[in-house]
């Protein structure tokens, strides 16, 4: 469902938020600039939640760890909510072996809205030039010689 | 003139050119020499809902069955045969993105599960026009218009 409210309070505009790229198609490369951008299908939630993590409260080592080999996009809370979505926190939904849940959140309209304006609104976030792209890293076991 | 007859439990088969003997109707569901891209389509889909799965902290790629369902009615009745094929994608909840691109035009149908359809047209990577499909043959018109010279 679409966040039932947004945590200005404790999520300011200045926060940048983790999305992991859990597939690559949801990357796209400009063959003409060659800077890679995310799609609209990695922003896009079948129920207006997609979710994301709050940079700072975890780190971007432990999202990697959490999703070895995934390449990670970050994007600042006034670009998601410069495109009308709310973000709220969700420690219930998020995945085991954080260290701290609560900075999962989800990211959505604030109401199920058309569906095409929903798919608008994620366009308009995608598009933003701002949006960092982290590549993966693979994990690494203790028996490889690396640590 | 080469015909799909499938019936639904047809399409759990691994073989889409295996038809299945079975008491249930069958149907045409596809005419394969008139829209060649819909083989790749179907196989591209197929190998969505067998990898699919549920990502806490990202989301569920799982496709239901229904959805599945949907999207293989699209793809058999939108009847333009000289297209390319398209790049089919999952988003997170379940959905299914279909997407053609010929030179500098692009139409994209995204499918979720409570089978609303919404259409998105482009041209020279600028979307014009979106909305809600409702009918077939509307999405047939928009893969006529990016196939027109």
């Amino acid at each position: 469902m679409p966040p039932r409210a947004d945590d200005l309070d404790s999520i300011q505009n200045e926060r940048r938020l983790i999305r992991v790229l859990i597939r690559e198609d949801w990357l796209h490369k400009d063959e003409v600039t060659g800077i890679s951008r995310p799609t609209s299908n990695f922003l896009l939630d079948s129920n207006f939640e997609a979710s994301f993590f709050i940079e700072g409260e975890v780190s971007v080592e432990e999202v990697q760890g959490l999703f070895p080999g995934k390449r990670l996009a970050i994007i600042g809370a006034t670009t998601l909510r410069d495109a009308g979505f709310w973000i709220e926190r969700r420690p219930d939904e998020a995945p085991k072996g954080m260290s701290h849940p609560e900075a999962h959140v989800v990211v959505g309209p604030q109401s199920e809205i058309p569906r095409n304006q929903y798919t608008r609104a994620c366009r308009q976030v995608v598009k933003s030039p701002t949006i960092e792209i982290i590549e993966a890293v693979l994990r690494r076991e203790a028996s490889d010689g690396f640590l | 003139m080469t015909a799909i007859f499938a019936t639904q439990p047809a399409f759990a088969t691994t073989d889409l050119h295996q038809v299945q003997a079975a008491a249930t109707q069958m149907e045409v569901v596809a005419i394969a020499d008139d829209a060649p891209w819909l083989y790749s389509a179907l196989f591209q889909l197929r190998s969505l809902e067998q990898s699919g799965e549920d990502h806490p902290g990202v989301g569920d790629l799982r496709i239901n069955p229904d959805t599945s369902l949907t999207v293989k009615r699209l793809l058999s009745n939108l009847a333009v045969g000289n297209l390319p094929t398209p790049s089919v994608d999952v988003f997170s909840g379940g959905g299914v993105s279909l997407r053609w691109q010929m030179s500098f035009r692009e139409v994209k149908f995204s499918i979720f599960p409570n089978h609303e359809i919404v259409y998105e047209q482009y041209e020279g990577d600028e979307i014009f026009r979106d909305g809600i499909l409702t009918n077939i043959s509307g999405g047939t018109r928009l893969l006529a218009w990016l196939a027109q010279p």
